[in-house]
C-alpha cells in the first residue's frame, strides 16, 4: 500500500511539475478558457495513464465518501415517525405544535444529556407527549450505540384525552442499554390540575418539579420494578392519584441489595398432587439466576380441591453456577453466578393469615398477602439463613414457628 | 488552488449532492426489494422429476416414479392476481443446527427419503419439493435421556438448489435441511395406507425482502400428505381443480400468485368407503385488515384482522403482522406467513353481558400468544430508540357505543377510538410489565366510563 501511495505521490509531482514547466500549447485557445482550466487540461494531456487512473480513483473515493456522509447525516440523524397507515389519527401529533419542556432531569451518569418532556396537540384534540434528551438544543434521544439523534416532530410515545379530574398523562418510559447499570426510566407525565407530584423509587420519596403547562419529569437508572416505583400526585382541589409503575403484584420482590427484582411462581403438573415454586429474575434475561424448583403438598379441605392447607418452603443460601448435569434439570435451578442471597421461599395454604421471617437484618419482615400464593423473601447473601426463623398464623389464631427448609418433597419429573 | 485540490473539491460537492438526493428521494433500505424487483428473469416450469436420498448417508438414488405435478404459471388467468414474485438465492449458508433444549421434539429417521414430488418455481427461483420418509419422533427428557413418541412418515417443504433438498428463506438466504421439525415445513401423520382417514395439507405463503422496507408476500403454496389410499382426490386451487397427486404416498404440491383467496384452496379425499375428508382448512371467512399498529422497534406493523361471522356480526382474529395489507403468522426464520383468516377469536356481536368491551385480548413475545415466531425479527429502530426487549399487545372489539378507549399501563396512557365496522382496537407496547398497575377505561357516548383492569404480563 506504501508502495503505491509513493509511486502516486511521484505520478502527482511529476504532473504538477509537467504543468507548471510545459509551455501553452496551440491547441488549446487562450481565450476564453480560464488560465487555471488551462493548466488542468494541459496537465491531463501530459499526465500518464497511471495518473489518470490514480486520480480518477480518488475522485470516485472522494465522491463517494461526500455521499455517504450525506446520506448518514441527512438521513441517520433523525429518528423518523412510524408511518401515517400505522398510527391511529388519536395518537399522531401535529408536527407544528411540539414544545419541549423547560424542565431538565439529569441522567445518573455525568456527561449524559438531560432528560425532558416534550408536549404537542394531537390530530383529534388529544394531548401527546415524548420523553427524550437535549443536546445542542436539539431534542432527541443518544441510542445504544451512542449516536445522538433528533426525534421527528411527528413522533410521540403516547397521546391522551386531556383529563380535569386526574393526570392526563403518566407514566415510565423504559430505555435499553448495553448492560442492566446503563437501562433507564423515565417518569414522566402532564397533570395541569396537579399541585404537587412526588416519586417513591427504592423506598425514598421526593417530590418532583411541575413545569407551568403540569408537565414533570425525573430519571433513574434500572426498571420500575428494581425500584418499586409509585408516583403519587396531589391535585388543586385536594385529591390524591397514586400511579403504581413498579408495584402491586405481591409476586414481585424488590432486591435488598438493588438489583434486578425477582418474580416468584408456582406450577403444578396435571395429576399431581404436588404445588412447586421456584423464582427469578422478574424480566428474563439470558444469565438469569434461577432458584432450585422447591415441592410440597397442600391438602384439600374441600371435596374440590379448590382450598387448601397447609404450608412448605425452602430457607437457603443461593449462590455459585450449576454444572453441565444440573442445567438439565429444571427443578435445580442456575444461580449462573451472580452475588449470593438467601432467601426464602415456598407456598402456603388457604387458612395461613401471615407469614412473618424472623431473625432478618432490620427485624421482622412480614410477607405481603401470603394466602394461597407462592411467595418470597430475599435477603442479602450475608445473612445465615440457619438464623432465620418462619412463623406462620392461621385463621384460628394459632402460630408455628419453623427454621430451614420445611415440609418439602422431591420434585416431579415433568 | 491547484488543480488536483479542484478536481477533489468538485468531487466532493459532486458526492455531497447525490448523497442529499438519495437521502432524499430513496426509501430507507431499499436495496434488497430493488434487488428482487431488478431480478424479473423467471423459468418455465420444468417437468416433474424423481430423486432419491438415503438418510445418514449418500445413497444410490432409487428413481420413485411420480404422477404430474401442477405448477399454477405465474399469469394464471384468475382475475387480477399478482404473479409469483421473483425469489433468488442471495447466499447459501450451513444448515441451522437443531435445537439442543430439553422438551425439543426431534426426528429419527428410519429407512430412506424420497422426493415424491418437484415443481419448478413460476418465480424462477429453486424448485419446490416434498420429500417423504418415515421418522421416529422423539422427546428429549430433563435428565438428558431420549424417550420415543411415535412412528411417523412425514412430509418435508423444500426447495431444490444445486441438487441440495433446503429451504429459502425471506431474505433470500438458503439453508440446506435436515429432515427435522424445526428446519422447514414438516408434517408427521399415520404410516397407514389411509393415514388413519386424517390427511394433512397446508396453505401458507412465503415472503420476499424481509429485511427491506417493503416486504412483499411472494407465493402462495399448497402441500401435503393424502397417503396412498387416498381416493377420489380433489384438489382445489384458485381456478384450478384437479385430481393430481405425486409419488407413492399422495402427496399434493401447487405453487401460485400470492393474491390467492384461501377460500379458495381445498384438499378432499375419500378412504375406503368412508366419508369424504378434508385435508386442508385455509379458513372460510373473508377477513379484512381492521386496524394497524406500529412496531415500537421500527420493524413490520402489527395487525387485527375482522370478518362477518356466521350471524353477520363482526368478529375480530389473532394479532398478526402486516404484509401486503393482510394480516397474518409470519415465521421469520422461514420466512412463510400464514394469514388469519378462518379464525376468529371474538365476536362482539353476541355479548349480553354489559361489557363495554366484550371481546379482549392480550399477548406478547413472552406470553406464549400470537404473534410467536418473533426469533429473528427486523428491528431496525432498536438501537436509535433504544427499544426494551419483549412486546406486550392488547387488541379487541368494543361495542358500537364506545366512544373512546383509555389504556393505563405503567408505560403511558393513551386514549383510541375504536376502528371500522369491527369496532376493533390494537395497542403495541415495547418491552414488558413485570409489575405495577393497567387499567382499561372505555368512554360511552353516553359520557358514562366503564373501567376494566388489563393484563399485560404473566401474573
Amino acid at each position: 500500500m506504501s508502495d503505491f501511495l509513493e509511486a502516486l505521490e511521484r505520478e502527482l509531482v511529476a504532473a504538477t511539475r509537467r504543468t507548471y514547466g510545459a509551455p501553452a500549447t496551440s491547441a488549446v485557445p487562450s481565450a476564453p478558457v480560464p488560465r487555471r482550466l488551462r493548466r488542468a487540461i494541459g496537465a491531463a494531456r501530459n499526465a500518464s495513464l497511471r495518473t489518470v487512473v490514480a486520480t480518477g480513483l480518488l475522485v470516485g473515493v472522494t465522491a463517494s465518501a461526500g455521499a455517504a456522509g450525506t446520506v448518514l447525516t441527512l438521513r441517520g440523524s433523525v429518528i423518523s415517525a412510524p408511518p401515517k397507515e400505522d398510527v391511529r389519527p388519536e395518537q399522531t401529533p401535529i408536527a407544528d405544535t411540539v414544545r419541549v419542556s423547560d424542565l431538565r432531569a439529569a441522567d445518573p451518569r455525568a456527561g449524559a444529556p438531560p432528560w425532558t418532556i416534550r408536549i404537542a396537540k394531537g390530530r383529534t384534540g388529544y394531548v401527546c407527549s415524548t420523553v427524550g434528551q437535549v443536546q445542542g438544543g436539539r431534542f432527541g434521544l443518544v441510542g445504544l450505540d451512542g449516536r445522538f439523534r433528533t426525534l421527528d416532530p411527528g413522533a410521540s410515545d403516547s397521546c391522551g384525552s386531556p383529563a380535569a379530574e386526574r393526570a392526563t398523562l403518566v407514566g415510565a418510559r423504559v430505555f435499553a442499554a448495553r448492560s442492566q447499570r446503563g437501562v433507564r426510566t423515565v417518569v414522566n407525565g402532564l397533570a395541569p390540575s396537579a399541585r404537587s407530584v412526588t416519586l417513591t423509587a427504592g423506598g425514598r420519596t421526593r417530590p418532583l418539579r411541575l413545569d407551568p403547562s403540569g408537565a414533570f419529569v425525573a430519571v433513574l437508572a434500572g426498571y420500575p420494578e428494581d425500584l418499586a416505583l409509585q408516583v403519587r400526585l396531589t391535585l388543586k382541589d385536594g385529591r390524591v392519584q397514586t400511579e403504581s409503575l413498579g408495584t402491586g403484584d405481591p409476586a414481585v420482590v424488590v432486591d435488598p441489595a438493588g438489583g434486578p427484582a425477582w418474580r416468584v411462581q408456582g406450577s403444578m403438573l396435571s395429576g399431581d398432587a404436588r404445588s412447586c415454586v421456584s423464582f427469578s429474575w422478574a424480566r428474563t434475561a439470558p444469565g438469569a439466576a434461577q432458584s432450585p424448583v422447591v415441592c410440597g403438598v397442600l391438602r384439600p379441605v374441600d371435596a374440590t380441591g379448590a382450598r387448601r392447607d397447609g404450608a412448605f418452603f425452602a430457607v437457603r443460601r443461593l449462590h455459585g453456577r450449576a454444572d453441565a448435569a444440573d442445567r438439565r434439570s429444571y427443578a435445580r435451578g442456575d444461580w449462573h453466578g451472580r452475588p449470593a442471597r438467601t432467601a426464602v421461599w415456598g407456598q402456603v395454604g388457604d387458612e395461613v393469615t401471615s407469614v412473618v421471617i424472623l431473625g432478618a437484618p432490620g427485624g421482622e419482615h412480614r410477607v405481603a398477602d401470603p394466602s394461597r400464593r407462592p411467595f418470597l423473601a430475599v435477603f442479602p447473601g450475608t445473612v445465615d439463613p440457619r438464623d432465620l426463623r418462619v412463623r406462620i398464623t392461621t385463621r384460628d389464631g394459632a402460630t408455628t414457628t419453623s427454621r430451614g427448609d420445611t415440609n418439602l418433597t422431591t420434585p416431579p419429573t415433568p | 488552488m491547484r488543480p488536483s485540490l479542484q478536481i477533489g473539491a468538485v468531487a466532493l460537492a459532486v458526492g455531497v449532492t447525490c448523497g442529499a438526493v438519495v437521502a432524499v428521494a430513496l426509501p430507507d433500505d431499499s436495496t434488497p426489494v430493488a434487488r428482487v424487483r431488478a431480478s424479473t428473469t423467471t423459468t418455465a416450469p420444468s417437468g416433474p422429476r424423481a430423486t432419491t436420498q438415503r438418510s445418514g448417508r449418500a445413497g444410490r438414488p432409487t428413481p420413485t416414479p411420480l404422477k404430474r405435478v401442477v405448477a399454477v404459471p405465474a399469469a394464471q388467468p384468475v382475475g387480477s392476481l399478482t404473479p409469483v414474485r421473483p425469489t433468488v438465492v442471495r447466499r447459501v449458508v450451513a444448515a441451522r443446527p437443531e435445537p439442543t433444549r430439553s422438551g425439543a421434539i426431534h426426528l429419527r429417521v428410519r429407512g430412506t427419503i424420497r422426493v415424491e414430488a418437484r415443481v419448478a418455481d413460476p418465480g424462477g427461483g429453486p424448485a419446490w419439493a416434498v420429500r417423504v420418509f418415515d421418522a421416529d419422533r422423539t422427546f428429549d427428557e430433563a435428565d438428558g435421556t431420549t424417550r420415543t413418541i411415535g412412528h411417523n412418515r412425514c412430509a418435508q417443504l423444500g426447495r431444490i438448489h444445486r441438487g441440495r433438498f433446503g429451504w429459502l428463506d425471506g431474505e433470500g438466504t438458503f439453508r440446506p435441511t435436515r429432515p427435522s421439525l424445526f428446519t422447514s415445513e414438516t408434517v408427521c401423520g399415520s404410516r397407514r395406507p389411509d393415514v388413519n382417514s386424517r390427511p394433512r395439507a397446508e396453505v401458507l405463503r412465503t415472503t420476499s425482502g424481509l429485511r427491506s422496507a417493503e416486504p412483499h408476500l411472494a407465493a402462495t403454496v399448497l402441500w401435503g400428505r393424502l397417503g396412498p389410499a387416498a381416493g377420489d382426490v380433489d384438489v382445489r386451487f384458485g381456478a384450478r381443480r384437479d385430481a393430481t397427486t405425486a409419488g407413492p404416498d399422495g402427496v399434493v404440491l401447487r405453487v401460485g400468485s400470492p393474491d390467492l383467496d384461501p377460500r379458495t384452496v381445498s384438499v378432499t379425499a375419500r378412504y375406503g368407503r368412508g366419508t369424504r375428508v378434508e385435508a386442508a382448512d385455509p379458513g372460510g371467512l373473508a377477513a379484512r385488515l381492521a386496524v394497524r399498529a406500529a412496531d415500537p422497534a421500527g420493524g413490520m406493523p402489527y395487525g387485527l384482522s375482522a370478518a362477518r361471522g356466521s350471524g353477520g356480526a363482526w368478529c375480530v382474529g389473532p394479532v398478526g403482522r402486516v404484509v401486503d395489507g393482510r394480516s397474518g403468522t409470519l415465521n421469520f426464520r422461514l420466512g412463510t406467513f400464514t394469514e388469519h383468516t378462518g379464525r376468529a377469536f371474538g365476536c362482539a356481536g353476541g355479548a349480553r353481558d354489559g361489557r363495554a368491551v366484550p371481546v379482549q385480548s392480550s399477548g406478547g413475545e413472552d406470553l406464549g400468544a400470537e404473534p410467536m415466531y418473533a426469533e429473528g425479527a427486523p428491528a431496525p429502530g432498536r438501537v436509535a430508540r433504544r427499544t426494551p426487549p419483549g412486546l406486550a399487545w392488547t387488541a379487541g372489539q368494543a361495542r358500537a357505543d364506545v366512544r373512546s378507549l383509555t389504556f393505563r399501563t405503567p408505560s403511558d396512557v393513551r386514549t383510541l377510538n375504536p376502528a371500522g365496522p369491527a369496532h376493533a382496537f390494537l395497542v403495541v407496547y415495547a418491552g414488558r410489565f413485570p409489575a405495577g398497575s393497567s387499567e382499561l377505561v372505555a368512554t360511552l357516548r353516553s359520557g358514562k366510563e366503564q373501567r376494566s383492569p388489563l393484563f399485560l404480563d404473566v401474573r
